[in-house]
């Protein structure tokens, strides 16, 4: 062989040799490959594992798929998960749980129905790969690559469910081509989840049986204390009336112990001489008969006192239908009894007393129509009792006066509907004709009882023709009255008025008369006590002045500072004051505040006049205190002196017209009065506390806001 | 001084997955975190976690990226649902992102990001950056950062990937969710350095493919022949086969200088196709025309010698300072499609315990994506098929 020869022979086995390495790269890469797809599915076992351990924790169903639609993604990579879930025996309560939000972007029902049509391509419990190619009922929704699909049922249980994992076609490229061995694993994945399922299955009717056997357990207590503890006695008869067993409140009604009667047919020692014998006939038959019986007789105690017996008696069969028991319920109604003789007495005089006084009372039970009415209803309205309202009505409603009729039928009709429960009336009726209408008066109520089932319309009805004429003379009486009290005050404030003008003349006249200078001794002592009964009478018609005066105008509320009124009142009295005397003013708020100031003031004035009129003389420290209060709406002046006081016999008429509590002193005895009539106007209150050669405090309490 | 916080977990639910995620790294104290970094595997749901994220922490800047699983403190994980976050408190940091990065335009995109960041003026010295793994050109966007920064700047970080399809890859900013954007942090806390270092333990074999008509990033063919169906038929793969299907065995390894060799370990540095259009081949850098690219295979001894090689050297730079976050990018063809877990294990064990503080991992964010970004001879690199470990220490 040549060089040449040998040398492309060479470079032919190097390039072979050479191509040969990488080839033998490529298939390592291959093995590489192959090893690294284990690793994937040991991976997905893993993974499943995990699933498991979640899957161990307790939750609910909607968790649980949540778990298994993530699980889904968790173990074979897939893009998107669905899990749907159809939990009863028609398959209609379903439960969806997609694992991406653009699945979940649809109605649920949209998604259930394109699951459900994959039936044809899905076998039971066995997992499916769908191609990219073909097409199913979810490829309107998604524009998927590759599916892998699973449903799974259990015929012995009512539930089915569908897992599935998608990738879509834009991210398909990420995404290796689902392999055979993943359909192994998904098929192994819904094992575990239908076992889940299985189980809490199983756990949710053991649950419930339990609920029942502890329901039946806790019944079975309940009713067996009930009746040891009933206040009913409770007997247990076997199937030929012989007793098996009594309770507590048998004994004690009774008197018998258990020991006693036991094997002993009832009847042999409860029942006596008053026994009523259509009730023991009764009994006997329906114990022969085996029925069921209800009947009140009267027994004996064991002592010989006769009791009423409310019995029950109920006989007990077993499954087979064969009787093996009475169970006698009796209840001692002696006291019920008492009752209800005194109850039929009471009624018996309430109808007697509703005669006498002329109330008719009537009654309809809406269920029945029933109605009654008792006598004088009958009477005041002439007209015959009726059972039935489709009767009484039209009765009823022609002797309404035309001109009421349509008012008083409505709102009884609303009555009846339920829109309102109490009705009072006034109106006419006419009896007959050529007589002047009657005038009744009507209190209804609805009387609603659901615990018995009952709707009743209760009236109460009385003609008040005869005590209606009597108001309005009444009425008219009072309006002469108060006409001839406003013309006597209109006269009292004229009179005063009017006597007033002519007497400060007098007064004026006097003090110029006072003012010559040739008057004698005598005549300067007469014209003296003259200014003083001038200044006494002028004094009496102010005070006469400010009652009328305040009986006659309205409030007049203006914005004033009491303190400044108060201030005002000292400065009026500065001349009668004794120089001693400390007047002062104290307040607690806002001075401003908004009422009638001339009522309050000549309140003030009077009580602080008094004050200062009523000292005692040789006093060290004489005082006049005003204290204010003023805090929101709560207004109050306390005026304090430390004056003569008043005796304790005259402090409760004080406040009377004309009252004086000492003869020696002057005065008319209208102040207190006047302040008295103001406190009233001003919707205020006025109290007084004194004592005799202490002092006296008056009190003149108001809400500022009422009074305006 | 920023202070991180870590966790991972692996949770279906995506809403769930990241509340529970920033529970478990901050307690209940996360109201004044300044910056979150999710790294969540493709099967979550990315915009709910940007939601949830931003309403557990609505003052804090939320960045985020997919990937095929997740290394955390509680250990490595790679399925459809993991997910991993790194908090960060404190205000030592700029944050910039962009939207449509590709290939073509990654230095432009890449330059925007870092002018971006200078603009905040902070005293930047480290920049973790983040961008979609797919059609793009790694060395570029480190080439746009260093032109504002100065190579003397650290860029680390990861490329986002899918589950090694090579269909997508997320972003997520606040609260939107990109598919072709890059986002990058800058740290400007002062009191901390970073070391980096990436390790890959393949081995170059055979014949190399030479690359004969290419465009930046794309390779149109090999030896003269079209790139696909070349590279295919020296994998002895055949027609129908995918990048998925050639990531694991096809990592392609370009000849490293001595020097760097030395350093790397190894005399190659390898690179991943992580796309094709017909006959064109996406490569993760520019490749110039005349490139060797080997074909390679993996050496599981060599893989863990090189591994504890790289953790010593990195212990050693440290001299007794303190970690206080790492940061780890791994290659997606390093995971499941390499090793089975127990080994996987092994080997972030050995990645993890020598960093250990007080006998407990430091706050640790890992992920598998497409590409890792290191200093390699003192350069900003990018990395395939490599473990990737940035280190933040004071």
């Amino acid at each position: 062989m040549s060089t040449a020869a040998e040398f492309e022979r060479l470079k032919s086995s190097y390039t072979e040799l050479e191509l040969r390495l990488a080839r033998f790269s490529s298939v390592q890469q291959e093995l590489i490959s192959a090893r690294d797809q284990l690793d994937q599915e040991l991976e997905m076992y893993k993974r499943m594992l995990a699933f498991n351990q979640s899957a161990l924790i307790d939750q609910t169903g909607l968790s649980f798929i949540r778990l298994v639609a993530d699980a889904l993604i968790d173990i074979f990579e897939v893009e998107y998960s669905i899990v749907h879930f159809e939990s009863n025996p028609t398959f209609k309560g379903t439960l969806t749980f997609f694992q991406d939000k653009f699945l979940a972007g649809y109605e649920q029902q949209v998604w259930v129905d394109a699951i459900r049509a994959l039936d044809p391509l899905l076998s039971e419990s066995k997992s499916i790969s769908i191609t990219p190619t073909s097409e199913t009922s979810l490829t309107p929704f998604v524009n998927y690559q590759s599916i892998l699909a699973i449903r799974v049922e259990e015929p012995s249980v009512p539930f089915r469910f569908y897992m599935l994992g998608l990738i879509s076609v834009s991210k398909a490229p990420f995404y290796p081509p689902i392999r055979p061995s993943y359909n192994t694993i998904l098929g192994l994945l819904a094992q575990q989840t239908k076992s889940w399922f299985l189980l809490r299955h199983k756990r949710k009717l053991i649950d419930v049986q339990m609920q029942q056997l502890e329901n039946a357990d806790r019944e079975l207590r309940k009713l067996s204390l009930i009746a040891t503890k009933a206040k009913s006695g409770v007997v247990i008869t076997n199937a030929f009336g012989e007793i098996e067993w009594v309770n507590e409140s048998f004994e004690r009604t009774t008197g018998y112990a258990l020991a006693e009667v036991k094997g002993k047919k009832p009847k042999d020692f409860l029942q006596g001489p008053e026994t009523d014998l259509e009730a023991r006939r009764k009994l006997t038959e329906a114990l022969r008969d085996k029925q069921s019986v209800e009947v009140t007789l009267i027994n004996y105690s064991k002592e010989g006192k006769p009791y009423y017996n409310q019995l029950q008696v109920t006989p007990i069969f077993d499954d087979s239908g064969q009787h093996i028991n009475f169970i006698a319920l009796q209840k001692d109604i002696t006291v019920e009894k008492r009752f209800e003789t005194e109850i039929l007495r009471i009624n018996s005089r309430l109808e007697r007393i509703t005669t006498r006084s002329s109330i008719g009372i009537w009654e309809w039970e809406q269920e029945s129509g029933r109605v009654f009415w008792n006598d004088v209803m009958s009477t005041v309205f002439q007209m015959e009792p009726v059972s039935h309202i489709d009767l009484a009505k039209p009765l009823w409603e022609a002797l309404i006066h035309p001109d009421d009729r349509s008012r008083i039928v409505q709102d009884i009709m609303d009555l009846a509907k339920g829109d309102r429960l109490v009705a009072e009336h006034e109106y006419r009726i006419c009896r007959s004709a050529g007589e002047e209408p009657r005038i009744v008066r009507s209190f209804v109520i609805m009387e609603d009882d659901p615990m018995i089932g009952t709707r009743r319309m209760i009236g109460i009805t009385t003609d008040i023709t005869e005590k209606r004429q009597y108001d309005i003379r009444i009425i008219r009486k009072n309006d002469e009255l108060r006409k001839i009290n406003a013309e006597l005050d209109n006269f009292v404030y004229s009179i005063s008025h009017d006597l007033r003008s002519p007497l400060l003349s007098i007064k004026g006249i006097l003090h110029l008369i006072k003012d010559e200078r040739d008057l004698t001794e005598k005549s300067r002592r007469f014209l003296d006590m003259a200014v003083v009964s001038t200044d006494r009478l002028d004094h009496t018609i102010q005070e006469i002045l400010d009652y009328s005066r305040n009986s006659r105008l309205e409030l007049q509320v203006s914005h004033f500072n009491v303190v400044e009124l108060v201030q005002e009142i000292f400065a009026d009295l500065h001349f009668t004051n004794n120089a001693m005397l400390q007047l002062s003013v104290h307040i607690k708020g806002d001075p401003l505040i908004e009422t009638d100031r001339y009522r309050l003031g000549t309140l003030l004035k009077n009580i602080i006049g008094n004050a200062v009129k009523y000292q005692q003389a040789d006093i060290d420290h004489p005082f006049v205190r005003v204290q204010i209060s003023h805090v929101d709406d709560e207004f109050k002046v306390l005026v304090e002196d430390n004056g003569q006081g008043i005796a304790q016999e005259h402090q409760e008429r004080v406040f009377e017209m004309f009252y004086r509590g000492a003869s020696k002193v002057q005065g008319t005895g209208l102040g207190l009065y006047i302040c008295q009539e103001i406190a009233n106007k001003l919707s205020g209150k006025l109290s007084l506390f004194s004592k005799e050669n202490v002092g006296t405090t008056v009190t003149f309490e108001m809400t500022l806001n009422s009074s305006v | 001084m920023l202070q991180f916080y870590s966790a991972s977990a692996r949770i279906v639910n995506s809403t769930r997955a990241i509340t529970d995620c920033v529970e478990a790294a901050l307690g209940n104290n996360y109201a004044d975190t300044n910056l979150l970094l999710i790294h969540a595997s493709i099967g979550h749901n990315f915009q709910e976690l940007a939601d949830q994220a931003k309403a557990m922490l609505p003052h804090a800047r939320i960045l985020g990226a997919s990937g095929c699983g997740v290394v955390g403190t509680e250990g490595v994980s790679e399925s459809m649902k993991d997910i991993a976050v790194m908090a960060v408190k404190g205000e030592e940091f700029a944050v910039s992102h962009v939207d449509g990065i590709y290939g073509h335009n990654a230095y432009d995109r890449a330059r925007e990001l870092a002018l971006s960041l200078q603009a905040s003026g902070k005293p930047i010295n480290m920049i973790y950056f983040l961008a979609s793994g797919i059609d793009i050109d790694n060395n570029r966007c480190i080439e746009a950062f260093e032109s504002v920064f100065g190579p003397e700047v650290t860029i680390f970080g990861a490329t986002s990937s899918d589950n090694m399809k090579g269909f997508i890859s997320y972003q997520i900013v606040d609260s939107t969710v990109f598919e072709h954007a890059a986002f990058a942090i800058g740290f400007a806390d002062t009191s901390l350095l970073v070391d980096t270092q990436a390790t890959h333990g393949f081995v170059a074999v055979g014949e190399p493919l030479v690359v004969t008509k290419s465009t930046g990033h794309i390779i149109h063919e090999f030896n003269g022949k079209p790139a696909w169906s070349e590279y295919l038929r020296r994998l002895g793969l055949f027609g129908e086969a995918t990048c998925g299907d050639t990531i694991p065995v096809g990592a392609l390894a370009e000849l490293l200088p001595p020097d760097l060799a030395l350093e790397y370990g190894n005399k190659h540095i390898l690179r991943v196709v992580t796309q094709h259009q017909g006959e064109d081949l996406y490569y993760a850098t520019g490749c110039a025309e005349g490139t060797s690219l080997w074909l390679t295979v993996r050496d599981e001894e060599l893989i863990f010698a090189e591994m504890r090689r790289m953790v010593d050297v990195m212990k050693n730079r440290m001299e007794g300072r303190t970690p206080v976050a790492v940061f780890h990018a791994d290659c997606l063809a390093r995971g499941r499609f390499l090793f089975n877990r127990i080994i996987k294990e092994e080997l972030v064990g050995i990645m993890q315990t020598p960093f250990y503080v007080a006998g407990e991992c430091p706050p640790w964010l890992g992920m598998y994506g497409f590409g890792e970004f290191a200093r390699l001879g003192g350069k900003n690199t990018y990395h395939n098929y490599t473990t990737a470990l940035y280190v933040l220490y004071r």
